[in-house]
């Protein structure tokens, strides 16, 4: 076939381009480890690799929430295993007055309730390291249980009337999302532990306040009933904190449920997209060989074809 | 003729032959050149004594080499690389633009993530400046994406306005070259050289846009485009320029002057070439890319702002708009340019969920309304714009309504989300506007008789999204003793009464409170609208729930499910047009090759001929010698 002596050049300049920015390409991908460096290259892969990249971040949010709402509930164990303790220790108090009539003791455990009421109300008001109130519901700014006792060791009139607790929280419950759609609640309120109101009308600190006093008061006639008032009021207490405490168990299993979720799900993830993404280093070099050894052919057809001119010899 | 005539003839031959040589050797480099040869014949013998003597040599024709088949080849697929070529530059620059580093999807994650802080933290002031911040970046992402669409936009616009110059100039030159071909036929073959160069240009044009060449007898060609509009009769050429387009004046065409009058090419008919390819990447995917985008940004504004605005801030005032109003997001429909009516046409969104990334196009036929969705054809018609606005039974998600005297056969085009981009931004200025608290507060009622209490209630994305809050007034939950359930006024629509159980939940049109404890006979409990205390995050986790939502494509897909499809999308057209342009580059080099081992130059061919012609005429001059020498030997006889 006869050939222009510009289709030579034109084709050989072809292949040398060719092979030049498929080199280029090939050392873009190795410096950057990539099977793919844009979208087109290859449409399938890159959009599953945009659902998995977001689906990992989606994932690594969910950890972080997790792990939020595992310090939370763990912090807030912490202080109602401490209530439990506490009421267990009143009940002991209150049993131990109920079994002495000496003045003395009886003041002993009337100062030891007082202290328990105390030790109860801190415990209620806890705050978080970020100086919210965890038992205040929505109202986090509050003080929920601030109310004092009438108990007083110097105590000359005794009321008959401990007085009305308050609680200046609201019924609100906070909540994080610890997986896809689904949130865990990370708070509770107080409410029946602290405001359960027994027959008698009253709830757990004016039981132990009315108790207190009416054990020092010379003239109190119904010490009995203050002291089966305050046994049944802390019984209740018990009874829902227990509550509590087996709902806020229930809930950290579901967070440790959904940790174990998200990390087996990162990990399958992050391979998945790693087999999509990542490149084979020595395919990707073997490649690179042949292309420079086929650029390097190239060009040497070239300088001594174009040598070849008849030109030259007439 | 004498014998001295007979090598005179042998050597212009030979001259002649050298002269042509030389015009291949000087145009080797010439584009659309076609190399030349020297037909030489024989001269008309002359006949003396009944025999017939050889005369000499002359030159028959300079011919071209030329196959009209391989040039035709050449110039088709020079067509489609030329079309290709631009088509694939265009999709790489989108697909790098919304498939890369640069796309939405990371700041849309990154602002997620600030929602889903302030959910976990709602007091923390730097959750919500997070939140404000992240939000702001996803704005500018969004805002820039839809400028650089846009950028693109007018840049095809312009560009088909220096292709209508640029075409201009080719049809100018085209007509004159026809004029000068037909001026020299009327007494000789046309030049060579000038039919190269016509050939050449018609060839520049066809890389711009597809033509037909029909060669005509007095040699001029006629250019017209695939559709059989003229652009060259004879060495008329008419003139094109960039002119609106009539359904979408904010895109360029080519339009076609003629008396005065301008008239529109039809997109379709501009298939090939560069033009064709620009307007082909603009339509499929230029154009898709922006609706999609935009609508992303109006659902997300749309469905953000509608669950913000149920919600409270930390000073207790409801929430204002946290992105910008989807209503200011939609573009309104755009008249036909042709339209003789006075009619008007708003369009309104009514639902961000129902949304397609589609065109419509709206006729009038005197009675009758027909809503057109472009990229399927689906259509309805119904005398009224309220009726026609739902396809096959699909609500379209938005709305029309029109106003003034529309005439019959016009049309308008609705586009609403193309713009959705441009201008999303960011309103909430002040992290304390972040409505995270609410979007409903209970309470029990002072005064109740049990000790009963009620707890703040959550309510559901579903019910949230649809309007279910802020309640149109509050709702009541009655005890009653005597049947020991919970009776239910104010909801709506109404909720039946449910039996009490402490702990236990109850449901009133998605909104979900529990009791706990011992109502009396006559309790009651109010749930109204209103937020709790500064811990309430309860609408910061509806926000936060909006990112895997699928509240798009008709409860198909997410946000950012809809931008992936959209990258993957442009990433398979980006793809298709990579292969075609690799495959027609090849099919042009091989028909280049193939037209060229017909009519390119071989410098070693002319290497030799130019021996060949060099030889001739030293052998000629030789024979004049012989002639000369004769003729002296005859004089020196005679002196």
């Amino acid at each position: 076939m006869r050939i222009s002596s510009l289709s030579f050049y034109n084709s050989t300049t072809q292949i040398m381009q060719d092979q030049q920015s498929g080199i280029g390409l090939l050392s873009r991908k190795i410096a950057e480890q990539k099977n793919f460096l844009s979208a087109r290259e290859a449409p399938v892969d890159a959009s599953r690799a945009m659902e998995l990249s977001e689906s990992l971040a989606k994932q690594a949010q969910l950890a972080t929430n997790q792990l939020r709402a595992q310090d939370t509930l763990k912090y807030e164990s912490t202080i109602l295993t401490e209530m439990a303790n506490a009421l267990s220790s009143l009940q002991q108090v209150v049993a131990d007055a109920k079994s002495s009539q000496d003045v003395t003791l009886r003041r002993q455990a009337a100062q030891q309730l007082n202290l328990m009421y105390t030790h109860l109300k801190d415990l209620a008001n806890t705050r978080d390291d970020s100086g919210n109130y965890i038992f205040a519901g929505h109202q986090v700014n509050t003080k929920p249980f601030n109310h004092a006792p009438a108990y007083d060791d110097s105590l000359t009139t005794f009321p008959t009337d401990s007085p009305k607790a308050s609680y200046a929280g609201d019924e609100g419950l906070r909540a994080m999302e610890i997986a896809d759609g689904r949130s865990v609640q990370t708070s509770d309120t107080l409410q029946g532990v602290m405001q359960t109101r027994d027959p008698a009308g009253v709830d757990l600190l004016e039981a132990i306040d009315q108790l207190a006093i009416d054990l020092v008061d010379p003239n109190a006639t119904n010490t009995l009933a203050s002291i089966d008032t305050a046994t049944s009021s802390i019984n209740t207490a018990i009874k829902e904190l227990n509550k509590l405490q087996t709902g806020l168990a229930g809930r950290q299993v579901q967070v440790r449920d959904a940790k174990d979720a998200t990390s087996a799900l990162q990990l399958i993830q992050k391979n998945a997209l790693g087999n999509i993404q990542e490149l084979d280093t020595a395919a990707a070099i073997i490649e690179l060989q042949q292309r420079q050894t086929v650029l390097q052919a190239s060009q040497q057809v070239f300088s001594q074809v174009s040598k070849l001119t008849l030109f030259d010899y007439i | 003729m004498g014998i001295l005539g007979i090598s005179v003839s042998g050597l212009n031959a030979a001259l002649a032959g050298i002269r042509t040589t030389q015009h291949n050797i000087a145009n080797a480099g010439t584009d659309g050149y076609h190399r030349q040869t020297v037909n030489q014949t024989t001269h008309l013998p002359q006949s003396l004594g009944g025999l017939y003597y050889g005369n000499g040599v002359q030159v028959a024709a300079v011919a071209r080499q030329y196959s009209s088949f391989l040039d035709n080849q050449v110039r088709t697929y020079q067509g489609l690389q030329s079309y290709s070529e631009i088509y694939s530059a265009y999709s790489a620059q989108v697909d790098d633009l919304l498939g890369g580093k640069s796309g939405l999807n990371n700041a849309m994650q990154t602002f997620f993530d600030g929602v889903n802080e302030v959910a976990n933290d709602p007091t923390s002031s730097v959750a919500r400046q997070q939140m404000l911040s992240s939000g702001q970046n996803l704005a500018s992402r969004m805002s820039f994406l839809g400028s650089q669409l846009n950028g693109i936009k007018t840049s095809i616009n312009n560009q088909v306005g220096s292709m209508a110059t640029e075409i201009n100039g080719y049809l100018g030159k085209i007509a004159t070259l026809n004029g000068s071909i037909a001026t020299g036929r009327s007494g000789q073959e046309a030049s060579n050289d000038l039919l190269d160069q016509r050939e050449q240009l018609v060839n520049e044009l066809n890389k711009l846009v597809s033509v037909t060449q029909i060669q005509q007898s007095d040699g001029s060609v006629n250019i017209v485009l695939t559709s059989g509009q003229a652009l060259v009769v004879g060495s008329n050429a008419v003139t094109v320029k960039s002119v609106d387009d009539a359904a979408d004046p904010s895109l360029k065409t080519l339009g076609i002057e003629q008396n005065g009058n301008t008239q529109r090419v039809n997109e379709s008919q501009l298939s090939g070439g560069e033009l064709g390819g620009l307007l082909a990447f603009r339509r499929e995917v230029l154009l898709p890319s922006m609706n999609d985008l935009g609508r992303v940004a109006i659902a997300l504004a749309d469905q953000f702002n509608s669950i913000h605005a149920s919600g409270y801030d930390l000073d207790g005032n409801t929430g204002q708009n946290f992105f910008s109003d989807a209503a200011s997001l939609l573009r309104q429909p755009v008249a036909n340019a042709d339209n003789t009516g006075t009619g008007t046409l708003a369009a309104a969104l009514t639902d961000s969920n129902a949304l397609t990334g589609s065109d419509y196009r709206l006729n009038y036929d005197g009675t009758n309304y027909t809503l057109t969705r472009l990229s399927d054809g689906a259509s309805s018609t119904a005398a009224s714009l309220a009726a026609v606005t739902s396809i096959g039974g699909q609500d379209q998600g938005f709305s029309l309504t029109g106003g003034g005297a529309p005439a019959a056969g016009d049309s308008w085009r609705i586009s609403l989300t193309g713009d959705g981009a441009l201008t999303f931004g960011v309103e909430v200025t002040d992290p304390a506007q972040i409505a995270a608290a609410g979007p409903v507060a209970t309470a029990a009622t002072a005064g109740n008789a049990g000790t009963a209490y009620i707890d703040s209630g959550s309510v559901s994305l579903a019910t949230s999204l649809s309007g279910g809050v802020p309640l149109p007034s509050s709702i009541t939950l009655t005890y009653s003793s005597a049947t020991n359930q919970i009776s239910v006024s104010g909801a709506v629509p109404p909720v039946a009464a449910v039996t009490y159980s402490s702990g236990s939940a109850i449901n009133i049109n998605g909104i979900t409170v529990t009791i706990r404890g011992t109502p009396s006979d006559g309790d009651t409990f109010t749930i109204s609208n209103g937020a709790g205390g500064t811990g309430d995050a309860r609408n910061a986790l509806l926000l936060a729930s909006l990112q895997t939502h699928t509240g798009m494509s008709g409860s198909t897909a997410s946000y950012s499910g809809v931008y992936t499809q959209l990258v993957g999308r442009n990433a398979t057209l980006a793809q298709g047009s990579d292969t075609n342009l690799a495959a027609y580059t090849t099919m042009t080099t091989q028909a280049k090759e193939t037209q060229q081992s017909l009519s390119g130059v071989n410098l070693d061919e002319e290497a030799v001929k130019l021996v060949e012609y060099q030889q001739a005429y030293q052998a000629a001059s030789k024979a004049i010698q012989v002639a000369s020498t004769l003729f002296d030997e005859i004089l020196n006889v005679v002196r």
